[in-house]
């Protein structure tokens, strides 16, 4: 669905993105994940035409951004992190204007979409009236109109409470399994990420430093839960058999790569020790996102 | 809801234009929905009705009827509604008018970009030049609305003082004279000059839209286009640069006053306003190559 090649940009000099290739696939829900300043908002930018790549090619569903944007965007729909409207004008005006940016849509289509975010009782209030939640279901109905295939969402959770980001996730849920549509969410909130996405990308300073399933973010295969009737003696005898490279609290070893957790077992019952417990463990995202920043900002270790 | 494969939503050339309308539709919408884009307007009902009771009630017609008498016109036939309009819209024209066309023009573009309007609207697949050119349509229509209204408040409230009936032009520059015409040969002067000082007003927001194309904020570029215009007339009216005066834009921003001459200078108002849409379109092309060239950015 979008495609990312070779991505980079410079403000006056200072790299905000640096060489970024990425693959969102069609129908999934893509977290784009860095700190503040990690370059996430100008990549999102230069996605939808709005900032210009130093060099680099940018495509949604097959056209190119900056040299066929009409087609590019036609099916895309883009929530930013505080929802803007002309609060003047009605709900309805406003998704009126919006829309009519990309193409004529149906009253019957409108109502559709404003019954899906559950304003249509008050579409035809000012803006201005509104709350931050529904400003927020405001800024859905115009992404989803006339009829995206891919939505854009950039730090949506940004300012919401906790009950409002509940609201968020839920959405963001039936947005993919209802509509089936792809999405691209840009976060710094990991849990959140972590609850939704199906694949991330993390953003550092502009570079890539992960990209591919959730899943293999979470996977540790090489920390491994273990619980014996005596752990360091255990341990040692795993070290010197050259089957486990570490140990640590809360009854943690880690593998030697290649090595799998039946191997250790069955070492283990033939030396005698009684095995209560042996489990791959699964990290956080938010441990991975730290493990990963970390080990590219610890300064080199002087010879 | 829709197919997973949908294709590009590529309107066909008719919808492209119809689309166009709608979109032209709704900077009318947007823009009039706005309190601060009617402060023009209600400026120009308190100034005109203040100048015109002053008029009536003051002694400030005297030296209008010093003229008359002077050239042998009937008082009574030349001291009407019309010629009064016709006096008011000169100060207000000069002053006025330039400041809430400027207002509106540095507000077309900056004001979104500070709001953040804009970069919803950008994330749509309309192209930048042609969302410009919308919003400088919607400038020029709001443009030539507050030129006639001009025009129509001037009539409306002089109407109640002063009898109907000819049109007795003095001119305020240097050099004075005044032209005389009909009831009839008046009023389509009058509708005329109007019609005429919106080809004005449309530059002076033109040239506020330029800046507001840039990366700055919406009083900035109203103070700019100002500076720029009143930097014009200053050094129009210093003398000394009396033969250079085809040079500065202000110069033909006044050619509106020519449809009030007795003998239409039709060449030299051909002229002017053939250089007036070279600077519109200068203008344009100035605000919309720097607006391709921006990153928008929250």
């Amino acid at each position: 669905m979008i495609e990312l090649s070779q991505l980079r940009k410079e403000f006056r000099g200072r790299t905000a993105v640096e060489s970024l290739s990425l693959t969102v696939p069609r129908g999934c829900i893509f977290g784009l994940l860095g700190h503040n300043g990690a370059g996430k908002s100008t990549t999102i930018g230069m996605l939808l035409g709005q900032v210009w790549a130093t060099s680099g090619t940018a495509s949604i569903g097959g056209y190119d951004v900056t040299r066929h944007r009409s087609q590019a965007l036609s099916r895309v729909g883009a929530i930013f992190e505080a929802p803007v409207f002309y609060d003047y004008l009605s709900g309805w005006r406003n998704l009126e204007i919006l829309t009519n940016y990309t193409a004529s849509v149906s009253r019957a289509r409108m109502t559709e979409v404003l019954a899906w975010v559950g304003l249509e009782g008050r579409a035809r209030s000012a803006v201005r009236t509104y709350s931050h939640g529904m400003k927020a279901r405001l800024a859905l109905a115009q992404a989803l109109l006339p009829h995206p295939e891919l939505l854009i969402l950039d730090e949506p959770a940004n300012g919401l409470d906790p009950e409002g980001i509940h609201e968020l996730r839920r959405t963001i849920r039936r947005l993919h399994a209802e509509l089936g549509l792809t999405i691209l969410l840009s976060s710094h909130q990991l849990s959140e990420v972590q609850q939704i996405c199906s694949h991330v990308a993390i953003l550092d300073r502009g570079r890539k430093m992960f990209d591919g399933p959730l899943s293999s973010a979470l996977a540790a295969p090489e920390w491994v839960r273990l619980v014996t009737d005596d752990f360091p003696r255990a341990v040692a005898r795993l070290v010197e058999a050259g089957l486990v490279r570490d140990s640590a609290a809360e009854h943690r070893i880690a593998l030697v790569p290649g090595v799998d957790t039946a191997s250790v077992a069955r070492f283990l019952v033939n030396h005698g020790f009684a095995l209560h417990e042996l489990t791959p463990l699964q990290s956080t995202l938010e441990e991975f996102y730290l493990g990963l920043i970390q080990s590219r900002r610890q300064p080199p270790v002087s010879q | 809801m829709i197919p997973r494969t949908a294709p590009p939503l590529t309107p066909s050339r008719w919808a492209s234009g119809h689309l166009f309308w709608s979109q032209f539709r709704n900077e009318l919408i947007k823009l009039f929905g706005k309190r601060r884009t009617y402060i023009g307007f209600g400026a120009f009902l308190l100034a005109q009705n203040a100048v015109i009771l002053l008029f009536r009630f003051g002694h400030a017609t005297r030296g209008l009827k010093r003229q008359l008498e002077g050239g042998g016109y009937p008082v009574e036939q030349y001291l009407t509604s019309l010629t009064i309009a016709t006096q008011v819209v000169l100060p207000i024209a000069f002053l006025l008018l330039p400041l809430y066309a400027a207002l509106v023009g540095g507000d077309l573009v900056a004001k979104e970009a500070e709001e953040g309007t804009l970069r919803m609207v950008l994330a749509r697949p309309i192209s930048r030049v042609r969302l410009l050119g919308v919003k400088w349509l919607a400038g020029a229509f709001f443009s030539v609305c507050l030129s006639l209204s001009l025009g129509v408040f001037g009539l409306a409230l002089a109407l109640p003082w002063f009898p109907f009936g000819g049109l007795f032009a003095l001119r305020l520059e240097s050099g004075g004279g005044f032209s005389v015409f009909s009831t009839g040969d008046g009023l389509w002067r009058f509708a005329a000059a109007h019609l005429l000082l919106a080809t004005k007003t449309v530059t002076v927001m033109g040239l506020g839209f330029v800046f507001s194309c840039f990366n700055m904020k919406p009083a900035a570029a109203t103070i700019l286009a100002l500076t720029i215009l009143f930097a014009n007339a200053v050094l129009m009216n210093i003398p000394w640069f009396s033969e250079y005066q085809g040079w500065f834009l202000t110069h033909h921003l006044d050619t509106w006053k020519l449809i009030l001459e007795q003998q239409v200078p039709w060449s030299e108002m051909g002229e002017s306003l053939s250089l007036l849409v070279g600077y519109n379109l200068t203008f344009f092309v100035i605000g919309a190559t720097t607006f391709q060239l921006r990153d928008i950015k929250s």
